[in-house]
């Protein structure tokens, strides 16, 4: 797990996790990316600010809490934080597992996670101004799926 | 001194960082959020939307504080 202000390569983190789950018979993988959004003409950047330690410590428990829930091999999430522009990569999640059913429910989970209970705050940038951005109701709806009911 | 941070969008509002010596009565952090929201313009603090981590916990409303405590205020939260 790892949050980092640097640049994040989605096709090389999933070379290297691959490689290192060799025994794996699933792998799922996520990118999630700043959108080049051209509707408005205007170029956005995004700011992400995290608290530390508090935002990695969340993190490694949702690992932890997706490894008791499914049988998973391996785990990556990294995280970047701070400035990013158009087509760069917020955030890469992979799961590895035997079965496939296992690491595409682990995927998603920890999306749901990063999106809703992370402790990251974002801001969108624009020529004329700036906005901070919140998740949207879908985004915990999403999230909900996972609440165990008993 | 306690350690006060105001995390997300609160911090254009309240700055980033402030060193306050806690007076006697407050006592937690109920008391501390409905102080520190009187000095500021249009309630920042009062939603409960805005939570509270204190010393890198999540926080409730009722935890004492004291004079060394780090003590974060922050808005609805969501990377990805």
């Amino acid at each position: 797990m790892m949050v980092t202000g640097e640049p994040l390569f989605p096709s090389e983190l999933l070379a290297q996790f691959t490689a290192a789950n060799p025994r794996s018979g699933a792998v799922v993988s996520f990118s999630g990316n700043v959108r080049v959004d051209k509707d408005d003409g205007l170029t956005c950047v995004l700011i992400l600010e995290a608290y530390e330690p508090v935002t990695s410590n969340g993190i490694a428990q949702a690992i932890d809490t997706a490894r008791s829930r499914w049988e998973l091999e391996d785990v990556m999430v990294s995280h970047r934080i701070g400035r990013m522009n158009p087509g760069e990569t917020i955030v890469f999640v992979a799961a590895a597992a035997k079965h496939r059913r296992d690491a595409f429910a682990a995927t998603d989970f920890l999306m749901d996670y990063l999106k809703t209970e992370a402790f990251f705050w974002k801001k969108e940038v624009y020529e004329n101004g700036e906005k901070w951005i919140e998740p949207r109701a879908q985004d915990y709806s999403d999230a909900k799926r996972w609440k165990k009911t008993t | 001194m306690a350690k006060i941070e105001y995390l997300g969008r609160l911090s254009d509002i309240c700055g980033r960082i402030q060193d306050i010596t806690l007076p006697q009565s407050i006592t937690d952090v109920a008391a501390l959020r409905s102080w520190l929201n009187t000095t500021f313009e249009g309630n920042p603090l009062a939603s409960p939307s805005i939570r509270v981590i204190v010393n890198g916990a999540l926080a409730a409303e009722t935890q004492p504080l004291s004079n060394t405590d780090t003590i974060a205020f922050f808005p609805p939260v969501g990377g990805g």
